[in-house]
């Protein structure tokens, strides 16, 4: 995507008024060339912002094929692998491989659609970058507000590790909680009633309803 | 002969006015999805929600699914429920589909494997494929029925033949391990393309080990890098790894050649 056709996009200048940080944000991805080449933690979450506002509120396709693309943008972004690893606690290594490939596949889409309903799907919605701190060696926790006409603005703060495939995103705390840590003592109760396969079936279960149609009965 | 033709024209009414009737429910439903593809869900709700009082089962089932997924309305898993059981209570298959995944996940009602598996059945009966495989996996684990591999592996090769990409995927895994069935090589490597070709990520991925092994294909790298691209696109992790190992291997033109024809990739439509 040339920077020249994103300022074409009407609903993508509408967002240049209000804040400056986004401007800033876009000046950098212009300067940037390209989404790949964030330097720091701040941009990386800035832009992947943008993306997916933008690819939410645009006009062409479904709303089913933007959803997709939405979701793709956050599969790429998050460390799913070590996500699921984590919120499983100590029953990944009691897990036979087979209930590990599964249960990371399924995982895979539980993350990215509770993060897209969590965080995403609202006409009018913007992303700013508040500000960042370090967290351990290796992370960093950019904090975020998330403004949506007809709701309470959200503050998000995204943990963020740089990894050998570039920033991953390991945790998001929605006001103050941590998804990850919420998802393991959910995940720890299922377990504790149901086993691993019942973990599974609950995921399965969640990413196999259908969603809405436009065929009569 | 009159006879004969008295009963054509009586049956040309009836068909005809059956189409009419038809296109009147259709015209209920479109104006609601249309608000609802705009991303306008409390005109989708407000337009909706009339007929599924009414009781228009695709109403009602796409009211669920606002609820289950709180757009346009605050998120309420227990209305989405009741209004996905109106709509199965009335033989609408996708609302059974959607009612048992909420009784096996415990959303908005109380867990219930044995009650899923008696409405998985009953869409099954309609050869409902994505219900028919999830009661395979019911089966396979034995939630709300006894363990039957058996029973499980068939019930997946019902699902692959009626066209779910999913159901694939596991029975090609099966084959593959020999795990319910004689392992078969070929077969997994068929059952792993028919769900590629649908763009099933961890299909294009598995089809794409396939080819670079030479397990149940000729063995391939080209093919190899271009399933394995494919899944690596979607965001798969253990493909992006993947992808990076057949590229060192690969002349760049090859490489070059893989990009441009990933780029053209179309997923055939799955049947359901």
């Amino acid at each position: 995507m040339r920077p020249s056709q994103w300022f074409e996009m009407p609903v993508y200048t509408s967002y240049l008024r209000p804040s400056l940080i986004v401007i800033a944000l876009v000046v950098s991805l212009v300067l940037a060339g390209q989404a790949k080449s964030q330097t720091n933690a701040s941009q990386f979450i800035g832009q992947l912002g943008q993306q997916a506002i933008t690819i939410l509120q645009s006009t062409s396709g479904s709303l089913e094929q933007r959803e997709q693309n939405f979701r793709q943008i956050l599969a790429q972004n998050f460390d799913v692998a070590f996500i699921g690893r984590f919120v499983l606690g100590r029953s990944w290594r009691g897990a036979t491989p087979e209930q590990q490939t599964d249960y990371l596949a399924l995982f895979e889409d539980f993350l990215v659609l509770t993060y897209s309903r969590r965080l995403g799907g609202y006409t009018g919605e913007r992303l700013a970058v508040v500000d960042e701190r370090a967290a351990g060696d290796r992370d960093t926790v950019v904090r975020t507000q998330i403004d949506r006409p007809g709701g309470p603005p959200i503050n998000a703060d995204w943990r963020v590790r740089a990894t050998e495939t570039g920033f991953k995103i390991i945790d998001v705390e929605v006001a103050g909680v941590s998804m990850a840590l919420t998802q393991r003592s959910e995940f720890a109760s299922v377990i504790g009633r149901n086993g691993m396969n019942g973990l599974i079936e609950v995921l399965r279960a969640r990413s196999s309803k259908l969603s809405a149609t436009a065929a009569r009965s | 002969m009159r006879m004969f033709g008295r009963l054509i024209s009586l049956a040309t009414t009836i068909v005809g006015a059956a189409s009419l009737l038809g296109a009147a429910a259709m015209a209920d439903v479109t104006p609601g999805w249309e608000a609802y593809q705009r991303g306008d869900f409390a005109k989708a709700l407000e337009l909706w929600r009339p007929l599924a009082e009414s009781g228009d089962s695709s109403a009602q089932y796409n009211l669920g699914i606002m609820y289950d997924q709180g757009r346009g309305v605050g998120q309420d898993a227990t209305e989405a429920v009741r209004w996905w059981r109106a709509a199965a209570e009335g033989g609408y298959a996708p609302a059974i589909h959607n009612l048992a995944n909420s009784l096996i996940a415990g959303d908005g009602v109380a867990q219930d494997y044995a009650e899923a598996v008696r409405w998985l059945e009953r869409a099954a009966d309609q050869g409902f494929a994505r219900s028919v495989y999830t009661l395979g996996k019911m089966y396979s684990y034995g939630l709300g029925v006894a363990t039957d591999g058996g029973k499980a592996v068939a019930l997946f090769e019902q699902a692959a033949s009626l066209g779910n990409p999913r159901a694939q995927y596991n029975l090609a895994r099966s084959y593959r391990d020999g795990e319910g069935v004689p392992k078969d090589l070929v077969r997994a490597a068929q059952w792993y393309e028919r769900a590629a070709q649908q763009g099933d990520a961890a299909a294009q991925a598995a089809l794409g080990q396939r080819y670079s092994l030479g397990e149940g294909v000729r063995q391939d790298q080209e093919k190899a890098l271009y399933w394995t691209s494919l899944a690596a696109a979607q965001g798969l992790a253990r493909a992006v790894e993947a992808r990076k190992a057949l590229v060192q291997t690969l002349e760049a033109r090859i490489v070059d050649r893989v990009d441009r024809s990933v780029s053209g990739f179309r997923p055939t439509l799955p049947t359901q």
